[in-house]
């Protein structure tokens, strides 16, 4: 369990304050896949590298577990690092050292264990993330998705509680970024370890996240879980995201359906509501036919969801409580 | 007919020998010194430079003082500044070993540069990467910036060992000997150009012996 408690960071850039985090406040539960996601610049990168104070806030308290990683001193906190993973963008792997050295170099770091013991751990770790063929190579070597399976594997050496992932999916081409993602959600599930991933893609977090915090300006705009977020975003910047995904039907509709007759619905769908023929059901109750005008299906990591725009002729509130007896959420839209 | 262009029976090669093995003991002895000297230096300067692990802005401005201080100077004026230090240091302020000081005291603040510059084409993120696996300043340095940066710290040698070679050919002017102070005072100075030409030769084949090496080792520390 991760908490950040009143989180306040500024830099100095050419003489001008620029505020990177603001009164940040967020409870991260043990276990789970928690996304952090926003623009460029908006401060996620920051927030991710409090966790393991790479980054110091000027305020705020950042505990883990419920010590408090702000009061450690230098060996404290070496110490915390240790069980704390980080996997980066670019990689950052040791061009010098092959790929099994570069596994093995987290463990040299902690020096806990003899050589024998190191090479017996790399080799679990390198069967982990299917390298095991290339242990001796150079990263050089590598393709991008093996970097990063090379670095993920560095991250879980010491048997880390956290993992964070630094945009870990954002140099990676669509089908690397996917096999990337579903090892980091079996790591999730097999080992029980807690995620924290920061993205600038809803695609990434409606993959493998449980909860979500959109992150604007420096400060959190939003958070809940995935499917709350992502049906139904609250705020201007998560809005946003989610259309930017282009996998849910929040998109402006205004201007655009003005020639249709009647009024605008929203119907979302989760879980086994997606699986009955509701609308069929409603449009026989109501006696009026229901137009589907725009919509999506698709999963949210691993529940699937609906979201459609219908135009209704006829009486809203009956159909909003039919929806609702069927449990699908129905919100009139605004034509 | 005219007289042969070169007569090379003027030449003294047991004269030569000596002074290409002068140049070799000068030469291996200042580098060795000056990697010594000018390697922590270079670390130190890598470090407090701005935005880095130790970053302390005056006291790298007044490392980076002493060292452009250092490298201003022309070598030849260095060599006659340290005749106290080198009589202190090696008991003598002439010969090969009264130029052995002075060799490092002009080399080393110049390695010591490009030491830094070789450290600073590490990517930050390895050293962010190290340390988020809790890493002490110590093992960022040893573990992950040297090895990182061999290849440049090998071609900053080369480059380095170079420069000495060309230094080495003024401390005839401590009477330091070598294949370049031969050169002066044989070739130069008597007009005995076939000497000049063996010299420039030996010096050549020296140079070209170094580079060659530091290039190979270079290309083998190379991973990327």
């Amino acid at each position: 369990m991760i908490e950040l408690h009143h989180l306040n960071k500024t830099y100095q850039v050419d003489g001008r304050q620029v505020t990177a985090l603001q009164d940040i406040q967020l409870q991260i539960p043990a276990g789970q896949i928690f996304g952090i996601i926003g623009r460029s610049g908006a401060g996620k990168s920051t927030l991710l590298r409090t966790l393991n104070l790479l980054e110091r806030p000027d305020q705020g308290r950042v505990l883990i577990d419920g010590i408090d990683a702000t009061a450690l001193d230098q060996a404290g906190l070496r110490t915390l690092r240790r069980q704390i993973g980080m996997v980066f963008q670019h990689f950052n792997l040791l061009a010098h050292r092959t790929v099994a050295a570069n596994i093995r170099f987290a463990l040299e770091l902690a020096g806990e264990l003899d050589s024998s013991a190191m090479a017996a751990r790399v080799a679990e770790l390198l069967a982990l993330v299917g390298l095991t063929e290339q242990a001796q190579q150079y990263p050089a070597q590598l393709s991008g998705g093996q970097k990063q399976r090379v670095g993920i594997a560095r991250a879980l050496a010491n048997q880390p509680k956290l993992l964070l992932c630094d945009e870990a999916t954002s140099a990676l081409d669509p089908q690397t970024t996917q096999a990337i993602l579903q090892l980091l959600l079996d790591i999730n599930q097999r080992l029980g370890l807690t995620i924290v991933l920061i993205t600038h893609e809803m695609a990434v977090v409606r993959a493998i996240c449980d909860r979500v915090a959109v992150i604007d300006g420096g400060s959190i705009v939003e958070q809940g879980t995935v499917a709350d977020v992502f049906l139904h975003p609250q705020h201007a910047a998560s809005r946003n995201m989610v259309a930017e995904d282009g996998h849910a039907a929040v998109l402006d509709l205004a201007g655009k359906l003005h020639s249709v007759a009647g009024k605008l619905l929203r119907l979302t769908f989760v879980d086994a509501a997606t699986y009955e023929p509701v609308i069929a059901e409603v449009g026989q109750q109501l006696a009026s036919p229901i137009n589907i005008l725009q919509g999506s299906v698709g999963r949210i990591k691993d529940r699937p969801y609906g979201q459609l725009i219908v135009g209704l002729q006829g009486d809203v509130s009956a159909a909003q409580a039919a929806f609702a007896s069927r449990g699908v959420r129905c919100e009139a839209l605004a034509a | 007919m005219s007289a042969p262009l070169f007569d090379w029976s003027l030449i003294d090669w047991a004269d030569i020998g000596t002074a290409t093995l002068d140049t070799l003991t000068m030469l291996g002895a200042s580098l060795t010194f000056t990697v010594l000297l000018g390697l922590p230096l270079g670390v130190l300067l890598y470090l407090l430079g701005p935005r880095r692990l130790l970053a302390n802005q005056p006291a790298y401005a007044t490392l980076s003082f002493v060292i452009n201080a250092l490298r201003s100077m022309p070598f030849v004026i260095l060599l006659i500044v340290l005749i106290p230090v080198t009589v202190k240091l090696v008991g003598t302020s002439i010969g090969v070993a009264g130029a052995i000081p002075p060799l490092v005291v002009g080399a080393a603040p110049f390695f010591a540069r490009l030491v830094e510059s070789a450290l600073r084409e590490v990517d930050l993120g390895i050293v962010e990467a190290t340390q988020a696996m809790g890493a002490t300043t110590w093992q960022i340095v040893s573990r992950a910036l040297l090895p990182e940066a061999l290849p440049g710290l090998l071609a900053a040698t080369t480059v380095t060992a170079v420069t000495l070679v060309s230094y080495t050919a003024m401390s005839g002017v401590i009477g330091g000997g070598g294949l370049g102070d031969l050169a002066i005072r044989y070739g130069y100075q008597r007009f005995q150009t076939e000497v000049m030409v063996i010299t420039v030769l030996a010096l050549l084949a020296v140079v070209q012996i170094l580079q060659m090496a530091g290039d190979w080792l270079v290309r083998r520390a190379t991973r990327k």
